[in-house]
């Protein structure tokens, strides 16, 4: 269980930052 | 409402005021990036922190750098108050020698601390050692605090910079807003509350016999923790009669300070500021009050400083305090006024000197209606989430308004950070309207907002209404969902909503009647709770990041003046409509409901 919830902070964290990539992409207009 | 309520409400109006201007300067010295007037001391300790960390506290890569290091930190600080919490049965000072959290409920419990939110499934005098209560939970109290401190920095920078990328360091704002405002307010309030009555001591439990035995009931539980309920859906209560009672201690005073000045609002006790060890009398009752605005409103005159406009800041602080009277003026109202069941039986209602009158239930005997009323308005118009009553007890009216408070986006005084910030997105948006409106250029402090701004702005305001209402939505459709509910119907669905709302708004406090320490709320209201945090802040430090990068424009025949009344007005305006438009029918469902069927039933 805990390799699941640890698991679940970094996916969390996996998924904000990938959602921060999106918003710099969004300035930039990157494809 | 009473004159006791009205003259309470003035006197702590006037006394914050009067205490948030001066910490606006020392909170502007500290976001600006020179010594602090009466730390040059402390100096030589922040540069061995930066030596110590290897910062460079003059390297600034930009609002991405900013963001990278800021959700770096905080997922380390989950992982790190997950490990106490599952390894506390083996570490120091555990007295009590509490066991290891379950891995669900640790897991909330992280990213509640974390985010600032410190929603509580667990009881704190039943569940944590002193070790995980000082180390875990008080450490990220100071952490998330400095964390929001250094976005609403970061923003401020964003319209104070001109033509740059930079939004300052991190680090550096993490490191000065801890050290130069956290920990010597905390300090001061600490000693405070002890002197009150706070208890402040790493002893075992106190086991003492009763004078008297006393009989009480309580919810039957199952073998889950859930509440047993009879065919009609009613929760099973047990009579019990207790004649010991087991007197919590610990280290309450630290943690107390920087719950309230922090906008924390996690208790040590499960009671929370309820409890007589964590707010002792009247007077700690008040200043608890007041350190929960104190940073919120100090931070609207820094933002003015900083800016080199003090009217802004003013006009942001105006704007909060207007919504906050109102409200509060309803609640203390509506918890003042006469039940109308008891009313028709003609029950003599009204407050004198042998009464509180109205609506006791779920309000601190101690503090009454007015010392209850305005610490429920205070901690959910803040994102504190400390209560010294019961909301769910509130009238519905009483109990919707600060649900509605959570739900506008803890933007009235708001966060330690998050307030300022969080008000500062919807000036955009409010600028913007008006730019719609009348034609003019939308501009807010000398920088255009445009598509991109506006594309994020819309992005941080929206991210809270869909987690909110998606998540109570999921929760009333599951049966595991439904299963915490200790009251059926529209109260029911308020426990929900208020549960979802108060984590996605990281305010944290508990309507309480829902039993939410399961694996499906813990893991439900743990995600709401992360990215009602951060996926809030990385779209604001995306607009932080995009205005640096513009010119400051002088103000023109075209500009819109955004310090003064109208545009007060119009921030309001801007609030409550996105706040009604996103939350009404599902309030409709809850408090307004319930509020019908309280008059339906004469």
């Amino acid at each position: 269980m805990d390799a699941l919830y640890i698991g679940a902070i970094v996916l969390l964290f996996g998924l904000t930052w990938a959602f921060a990539a999106g918003c710099a992409r969004m300035k930039t207009g990157a494809k | 409402m009473s004159t006791q309520s009205m003259l309470l409400l003035f006197g702590f109006l006037v006394a914050l005021l009067a205490l948030a201007y001066p910490l606006g300067i020392l909170l502007a010295r500290v976001g600006d990036g020179g010594a602090v007037p009466g730390f040059k001391w402390l100096q030589g300790a922040e540069r061995l922190l930066y030596k110590l960390a290897g910062v460079k506290p003059e390297q600034d890569g930009g609002w991405k750098a900013y963001a990278i290091a800021l959700l770096s930190f905080n997922a380390l600080g989950a992982l790190f108050v997950y490990a106490v919490q599952r390894l506390q049965a083996w570490l120091p000072l555990n007295p009590q020698a509490m066991p290891n959290l379950s891995p669900d409920s640790s897991f909330n419990t992280a990213v509640s601390f974390v985010s600032n939110t410190n929603w509580q499934g667990y009881s704190g005098e039943q569940a944590m050692s002193y070790f995980t209560q000082m180390v875990a939970l008080t450490g990220q109290n100071f952490f998330s605090a400095a964390t929001g401190i250094a976005v609403a920095f970061a923003l401020v920078r964003g319209f104070k910079n001109s033509s740059v990328k930079s939004i300052g360091n991190f680090w550096v704002d993490l490191t000065r807003s801890t050290l130069y405002v956290l920990l010597p307010l905390s300090l001061l309030f600490s000693i405070f509350l002890m002197g009150q009555g706070v208890v402040q001591n790493f002893s075992a439990y106190q086991d003492v016999k009763l004078i008297d035995p006393i009989a009480y009931t309580t919810p039957k539980l199952d073998a889950a923790g859930q509440p047993l309920k009879d065919a009609k859906g009613e929760a099973i209560v047990e009579h019990l009669t207790a004649t010991n009672q087991t007197i919590a201690m610990g280290p309450v005073a630290s943690q107390e300070a920087i719950k309230m000045i922090g906008t924390n609002g996690g208790g040590f006790f499960n009671a929370n500021s309820a409890h007589p060890f964590e707010n002792p009398t009247p007077l700690s009752n008040f200043a608890q009050m007041l350190a929960i605005f104190l940073i919120p409103a100090g931070l609207c005159f820094a933002f003015g400083r900083m800016v080199g406009d003090q009217r802004q800041g003013v006009a942001v602080l105006a704007a909060m305090a207007l919504i906050f009277v109102v409200s509060t003026v309803v609640l203390m109202g509506a918890e003042q006024s006469a039940h109308p069941q008891f009313a028709a039986l003609g029950v003599d209602q009204s407050p004198s000197i042998l009464q509180a009158g109205g609506n006791m239930e779920g309000k601190e005997t101690r503090f009454g209606i007015a010392g209850s009323s305005l610490f429920a308005a205070v901690t959910t118009a803040a994102s504190c989430g400390a209560v010294n009553g019961m909301h769910d007890s509130f009238s519905p009216i009483g109990g919707m308004v600060p649900l509605l408070l959570i739900q506008l986006g803890e933007v009235v005084f708001g966060g330690v950070g998050s307030g300022l910030y969080g008000m500062l997105v919807f000036a955009i948006l409010a600028v913007f309207i008006a730019g719609l409106m009348i034609g003019r250029t939308p501009e807010y402090l000398g920088k255009k907002i445009q598509s991109h701004e506006m594309k994020m702005a819309a992005i941080a305001i929206l991210v809270t209404p869909v987690l909110v209402l998606g998540g109570t939505a999921i929760a009333v459709m599951l049966d595991a969902g439904k299963a915490g509910i200790a009251n059926p119907g529209a109260h029911g669905v308020t426990e929900i909503l208020y549960a979802f709302s108060s984590a996605t708004n990281n305010n944290g406090s508990a309507f309480a009647g829902l039993s939410a320490n399961t694996p499906f709320y813990n893991s439900m209201l743990a995600v709401a709770m992360w990215f009602g945090r951060f996926a809030m802040i990385v779209p604001i430090l995306a607009i932080a990041g995009s205005l640096a990068n513009k010119p400051r424009l002088h103000a023109n025949a075209g500009t819109l003046p955004t310090h003064g009344p109208i545009f007060v007005g119009l921030l309001i305006a801007v609030v409550l409509l996105v706040g009604v438009l996103n939350y009404v029918p599902a309030l409709a469902l809850g408090p307004v409901v319930e509020h019908l069927q309280l008059h339906a039933h004469l």
